[in-house]
């Protein structure tokens, strides 16, 4: 009677959280050979500081980016998340894995709050012409930062990993992107902590406060493979989750 | 008036110095490219970098980032020699070159795996003594074992590397055999996928500020999978420094 009792309440249990469940998380979806699961709009865009620092930047994109206007007039909808829906799996994983990176590096307010705001959202292929980005193009954002941000990482200030409770520190050195606001002045390169990978990169153009954003997986040869600043490629999600916690894309199942 | 000529002459000065950049760069551009075509006949930076070490170390000492870039705490960094940052630097570099145009020969880079690179494994071609240092088998990293920073942290550590039984000639002629045999199509097409992507030449002001040199005296640039580094203020450009290549 007990085993019976129990049963019962598991399956009422299950039957109760399973629409939830297919609330929280969207269909599963295939890249590269992995399955993976992306959590909906609601959850990723929720009211808690990621959240609302995503959304933000995401809406004032919307509005304000050139790129982000094409979007809207080809999504036929200036509705964030019908918008978001429309992008594709490696552009929404670029953005999310990106903001969470910079939520989880903290001082006292996370490094989000230095981006002023975004320009472009880059997967593999170009939202313009749908060719494949050169590799050091591909996964990365865009975007203009606050004074205060290039500040801060030009002094390369000192930084919190609040997912792993550990202070995270600037390393490294890179050749710089190319400036993709065109309007010359002087750049410099930071990266946040290699060890473990992945590490935050910053390109920054002083005079246009122009920044190029991305997370590099691999070192070595391998990070001059084209899915270097993939997330979703290889052991990459993983690799996030180890260093920056859940991004809001997991594998499946 | 005086201060109209004094405008005209900074308009001018501005000008001029406008003028003299993109032809400054090019002239980085080729010197990287001669660079390159020598350090791939003849993997050792040593004969490029020997004038320089005085400036090395200073660069090595007081931009960290630079010191990071070759896995040397910032902290001991200060505390070694001139030339002991310049051998540590020479190793490290040509092991990082003779293992990349290894790898380079065989496997074309933007589709490259890390799978690829641990089967082909050029550190036991060319250095074999440096798995038990930690180096990665493509030769450019120290790897991150668990509970094990890839850092060189303290004097022991960098000893091991001064005295690593890897010889730049032994691996030149290894590597020139090699060379003879096979992937010479395959280099070409990597190298040009670096040069395109890597970009051309360009300023470091924060690095010349730290040599103590004017900021239009040093570049940087790619040369193969390394970033080189190079002084312009000489009636031939120098190199003064190289890093594992990064974007």
């Amino acid at each position: 009677m007990e085993a019976a009792r129990f049963v019962a309440t598991v399956f009422v249990c299950a039957a109760g959280l399973w629409p939830l469940a297919e609330a929280q998380t969207g269909a599963p979806f295939t890249y590269q050979g992995q399955t993976f699961v992306m959590d909906d709009f609601a959850v990723l865009f929720d009211t808690s500081l990621l959240g609302r620092e995503r959304t933000r930047l995401f809406t004032a994109y919307l509005s304000n980016s050139q790129e982000g206007k094409a979007r809207v007039a080809k999504a036929g909808s200036s509705d964030a998340q019908i918008v978001w829906k429309s992008m594709t799996v490696d552009e929404r994983a670029t953005f999310l894995s990106v903001t969470k990176a910079l939520d989880v590096l903290q001082p006292i307010k996370g490094p989000l709050s230095w981006l002023d705001r975004i320009e472009e959202i880059h997967g593999d292929k170009s939202f313009a012409t749908g060719r494949e980005w050169d590799p050091n193009q591909a996964f990365r954002l865009w975007a203009r930062m606050t004074p205060d941000g290039i500040a801060a990482v030009r002094k390369q200030i000192p930084l919190r990993n609040a997912c792993k409770n550990q202070p995270a520190s600037w390393n490294g050195d890179s050749v710089n992107h190319p400036d993709f606001c065109a309007s010359g002045g002087f750049e410099f390169d930071r990266k946040t902590d290699k060890d473990p990978l992945p590490n935050v990169q910053f390109n920054i153009t002083t005079a246009s406060a122009c920044a190029d954003i991305d997370l590099d997986y691999e070192r070595g040869l391998a990070h001059f493979s084209r899915s270097n600043s993939d997330v979703l490629a290889g052991d990459h999600s993983v690799k996030f989750r180890n260093k920056f916690c859940d991004f809001g894309v997991r594998r499946f199942p | 008036m005086c201060r109209v000529m004094i405008a005209a002459f900074v308009v001018l000065t501005a000008v001029y110095g406008d003028a003299q950049q993109p032809a400054a760069l090019a002239r980085a551009d080729q010197f990287f490219a001669s660079l390159e075509r020598a350090l791939r006949d003849s993997p050792d930076v040593l004969p490029y970098v020997a004038d320089s070490t005085p400036v090395l170390a200073t660069i090595l000492r007081k931009e960290p980032r630079t010191a990071k870039a070759w896995q040397l705490e910032p902290a001991l960094a200060i505390t070694l020699t001139d030339r002991e940052l310049r051998d540590y630097v020479v190793t490290r570099a040509n092991l990082a070159l003779v293992c990349g145009l290894e790898v380079m020969r065989r496997f074309p880079l933007p589709t490259i795996t890390r799978q690829q690179v641990e089967e082909l494994n050029p550190r036991q071609i060319y250095a074999p003594a440096a798995a038990a240092a930690g180096l990665d088998q493509d030769c450019v990293t120290l790897d991150s074992r668990p509970q094990q920073r890839a850092w060189i942290t303290d004097r022991p550590q960098l000893n091991t590397w001064l005295q690593m039984p890897f010889s730049a000639s032994q691996a030149k002629t290894t590597f020139a055999r090699r060379g003879s045999e096979q992937g010479n199509a395959q280099i070409e097409s990597n190298l040009a996928y670096l040069r395109s992507v890597a970009g051309s030449a360009q300023f470091d002001t924060e690095v010349a500020a730290v040599a103590g040199l004017p900021p239009d005296a040093v570049v940087v640039g790619s040369v193969i999978n390394l970033m080189a580094y190079a002084r312009l203020d000489r009636p031939s450009p120098q190199l003064l420094l190289v890093t594992p290549l990064s974007w």
